[in-house]
């Protein structure tokens, strides 16, 4: 198992340090000069290279990339003196025109992604695991007719197109919840969790969809399975059968949603731009849009650690359960 | 940057107030349907004194830092930060520099090139402290410092020693700013610059108290108070609370009024919710300003004559051009520009842009109305259709090769107007091949490469002064690297002429160079002139003072305030 696991360890980190390296070529690949925006008006050629001089962007797309990798490690200082700008391990970069770590900046925005994301997951736990297999119970019924109908019909629709229609119907039209804005847990958990409803319903629902097509199908299989008929044939009762078929719907579909929980943590730019909360999604677009190389670079890579995290306990679990995937 | 980013325009929803910038162009707007109302409109009644004034927008955060900071004299920044010069506005005449901190607009000596600025007597921060010319030299300098770039910053090219300088954080200052006492200050550029009282007026004026240290990165929040208002508390995100400055001197401010008693900036709001919230008008949106109207609600405007009513529309704005780079074959020939002059329909492009109400008035000049030196001239007389056949017979026999013309996709309605320059001049037998581009490598593209024939994009100035009008985009110097000639203009004849009006402190002898200096350019026909774009807000109907002046082209927030 010790093996299994740092070799796993170890491919997180390659994983993680290519990732880092595309970003920063990606974004070196593009137009625009990060240091060209902070230049300000009207920009003076020497201006502009003190500024590089500054930002570090001066050097090579690889020899930022290695400055940045050992930021991680130890720490980075912008500037000398004592008015230099200090980012402390693990540095996920900086950004100069906010004038803060990114690592801080994450720190910041988590809370709300958090959120977001874990009432979201919950909701769409919930949805999956109820839909799913209550509509294989009644399959070819009125119910499975729906469940599969709506589940498409939800899977198949961008969260930004039913987060419009929710902000449309319950927030303007029938007036029941707030549309936007975050309210701290710590300031008025009554007013969090209020503001967060429409959120959670519309990632719950599209995310628990994908769940309830995948546990109704699964629950089928399961009931047909040769080793739960033989148990009807034996004569346990239906409900002890499905209760037991349940049971095993339920691995394969934590899996899933231990990879998307990942995935919402990293930023859930849709559901984040559409009800204007800022958390790390609103981050990452924000640092897009306004060329600051270090915000982008820094929460692409938090984003992609949490899901190659997410994967590795996925991954240490079912070591666990099957010990064939430790050898494979 | 010329024509920045529309998207960044549309974000800024509030009254310019938040406003990074109202230089780059085309500030175009959302509005994209011909509307009705008139330009100007807008309330101009003295606001009652007290109360909560709501401002909105889409940006996230608010930066506070002057250093730091792009916003024009009307703008936000300005509340919390005096200058030593500042902007008087009015509903009817043009924009013009007024004394802030400084007991007069600047004393010019030695041609021009040092100027001598005197504070009032009795100036406090909020915490109390005295602010003294050592103030202004501090907040001055530490706009060099590596950290702190990004503002407006004519000063850093026009004082002496600016060039290798990097702020204060080292113990080194700028000998070209002299406090020979507490109430004096004096700069010495490197050129004549008549300007350098409008110069005066921008962010990194304000005074920062010397001896407190940098401020980096506190003052991005909290920056030391000079203007009626100071900040009460920030939220990253979602609001930002301002109340009053009790050391504020109403009488030492001949600009702002200081009406509310706070001012609560409501951040990250979605555009198009916002707009449809603004024409509700229900609950605290009454005392909301500020919201640009979007596309989406102006048939709403249109239909509803109050929501009309509390709807004000720039009467001038950003001067749009057809860029024609002269340094490629074909159109360094001026016949050829020439005849450009009078082959586009200029009417189908201000249709696109939104009709002559929301999208902008037709403009035959490189300035625009409400800048020093405007003169109103048509050199090219033609129908706003254009003149085809007038078109044809300049170009004669001339043959040339398909043009290119990038355009910026991102940029509402750009494809359209792209298409109808194509139709126009396909009508004089020549071809062009059209290629939409992300805003960021258009950028590149049109003012770093020299790898297009034609562009559309438009200007307006940091201030509404003619150099920062014309020099940006028509000077030698300013082509490639990043600048905004975009049309690769040389003429060491406007060269010179743009350096002696810079010179030039006396005001009517200024303005009749520029309008001179403008001229002289278009007779070189390195632009067509299309439209000054205009920009339309919508305020709730217990907001006073919304008028938009001529310059910039949103409301004056240092005015704002309720009705009752």
């Amino acid at each position: 198992m010790a093996w299994y696991l740092a070799r796993r360890l170890a491919a997180s980190v390659v994983v993680l340090l290519a990732i880092s390296f595309c970003v920063y070529l990606l974004f070196y690949s593009g137009p625009s000069d990060p240091a060209r925006v902070l230049c300000g008006k009207p920009c003076q050629p020497e201006r502009l290279s003190q500024i590089k001089q500054f930002m570090g962007t001066d050097k090579s797309a690889v020899v930022q990339w290695v400055d940045f990798v050992k930021g991680l490690f130890v720490g980075r200082t912008y500037g000398t003196g004592a008015e230099a700008a200090r980012c402390a391990a693990p540095c996920f970069g900086f950004s100069f025109d906010q004038r803060q770590s990114v690592t801080s900046l994450i720190w910041s925005r988590l809370p709300i992604t958090a959120s977001i994301a874990i009432g979201g997951a919950v909701v769409s736990l919930i949805v999956g695991m109820t839909l799913g297999p209550l509509a294989a119970r009644f399959r070819g019924g009125v119910l499975d007719g729906l469940v599969r109908g709506g589940s498409l019909l939800l899977v198949a629709m961008p969260a930004y197109l039913l987060g419009l229609l929710a902000i449309l119907v319950f927030g303007f039209q029938l007036n029941m919840v707030p549309v936007s804005g975050y309210v701290p847990l710590s300031e008025s958990p009554v007013d969090w969790a209020w503001h967060l409803i429409l959120p959670w319903c519309v990632l719950g629902l599209i995310n628990g969809a994908a769940y309830a097509r995948y546990a109704r199908n699964q629950m089928l299989d399961e009931l047909g399975s040769d080793y739960l008929l033989a148990e009807r044939a034996t004569g346990a009762s239906a409900r002890r059968v499905r209760r037991t078929a349940r049971r095993s719907v339920w691995v394969p579909v934590t899996t899933l949603f231990g990879i998307d929980l990942a995935l919402m943590l990293g930023g859930t730019i849709f559901t984040e731009k559409v009800f204007s909360m800022h958390g790390i999604g609103d981050l990452l677009l924000g640092g897009v849009s306004s060329h600051d190389l270090g915000i982008v670079v820094g929460t692409a890579l938090f984003g992609a650690a949490l899901i190659i995290v997410g994967n590795l306990i996925v991954d240490i679990v079912q070591g666990f359960i099957d010990p064939r995937v430790r050898r494979g | 940057m010329l024509r920045r980013r529309s998207a960044l325009i549309a974000a800024s929803t509030l009254v310019g107030a938040i406003a990074l910038t109202s230089c780059n162009a085309n500030s175009r707007g959302n509005a994209t349907n011909s509307g009705s109302a008139s330009a100007g409109g807008g309330a101009a009644a003295a606001p009652k004194q007290g109360g909560t004034l709501l401002e909105y927008t889409s940006s996230k955060e608010i930066h506070f830092d002057p250093a730091k900071s792009q916003n024009l004299g009307t703008s936000t920044i300005h509340l919390l930060a005096r200058g030593l010069t500042t902007w008087k506005t009015s509903p009817t005449g043009n924009t013009e520099l007024a004394p802030d901190l400084a007991t007069n607009t600047g004393t010019a000596s030695d041609g021009g090139k040092t100027w001598t600025f005197k504070l009032k007597s009795g100036l406090k921060y909020a915490d109390g402290g005295a602010i003294t010319a050592q103030d202004i030299k501090f907040g001055v300098e530490r706009s060099f410092d590596p950290q702190l770039q990004g503002g407006l910053s004519y000063h850093k090219a026009l004082l002496v020693g600016g060039e290798g300088y990097q702020g204060p954080a080292k113990g080194k200052h700028l000998d070209s700013i002299q406090t020979p006492d507490a109430s004096t200050v004096v700069f010495h550029l490197n050129k004549a610059f008549a300007d350098f009282p409008w110069v005066a007026s921008m962010p990194a004026f304000a005074p920062i108290p010397v001896g407190k240290g940098m401020g980096i990165p506190a003052y991005d929040r909290t920056p030391p108070s000079s203007g009626p208002y100071q900040v009460a508390s920030y939220t990253v995100g979602s609001k930002v609370t301002l109340k009053r400055n009790p050391n504020w001197q109403k009488d030492t401010d001949p600009v702002r009024l200081g009406a509310p008693d706070t001012i609560t900036y409501e951040m990250g709001l979605d555009p198009d919710t916002l707009a449809q919230r603004m024409v509700d008008d229900q609950g605290n949106d009454k005392n909301g300003a500020g919201v640009q109207v979007t596309s989406a609600i102006v048939p709403k405007i249109n239909a509803d004559p109050s929501v009309k009513a509390r709807t004000t529309v720039s009467p001038s704005g950003a001067a749009e051009y057809l860029i024609l780079n002269t340094s490629r074959p074909g159109l360094s020939n001026l016949t050829v520009r020439k005849a450009f002059q009078y082959a586009i329909n200029k009417q189908s492009l201000q249709t696109i842009a939104g009709g002559p109400t929301y999208g902008g008035a037709i403009s035959t000049t490189l300035i625009p109305p409400g800048v020093q030196g405007y003169q109103e001239y048509d050199l090219y007389k033609a129908p706003a259709t254009g003149d085809t056949a007038k078109a044809k017979q300049l170009l004669g026999g001339v043959k040339l090769p398909t043009l290119s013309l990038v355009y910026d996709s991102t940029s509402p309605g750009q494809a359209q107007q792209a298409a109808s320059i194509q139709a126009d001049l396909k009508k004089l037998g020549v071809n062009v091949k059209l290629t939409g581009q992300d805003s960021d490598a258009w950028q590149a593209t049109v003012s770093q490469s020299n790898n297009f024939d034609l562009t559309i994009s438009g200007w307006q100035a940091d201030y509404p002064g003619a150099y920062a009008q014309l020099q940006p985009v028509f000077a030698a110097s300013q082509v490639g690297g990043g600048n905004f000639n975009l049309s690769k203009f040389k003429d060491p004849a406007v060269d010179k002429a743009i350096v002696d009006a810079t010179a030039l402190t006396n005001a009517d002898e200024a303005a009749k160079a520029w309008a001179k200096i403008d001229q002289q350019i278009l007779q070189q026909a390195p632009v067509v002139p299309l439209y000054y774009s205009h920009q339309a807000y919508l305020n709730g109907s217990n907001v006073t003072n919304t008028y938009i002046p001529t310059f910039p082209t949103y409301p004056n927030v240092l005015i704002q305030g309720l009705r009752k």
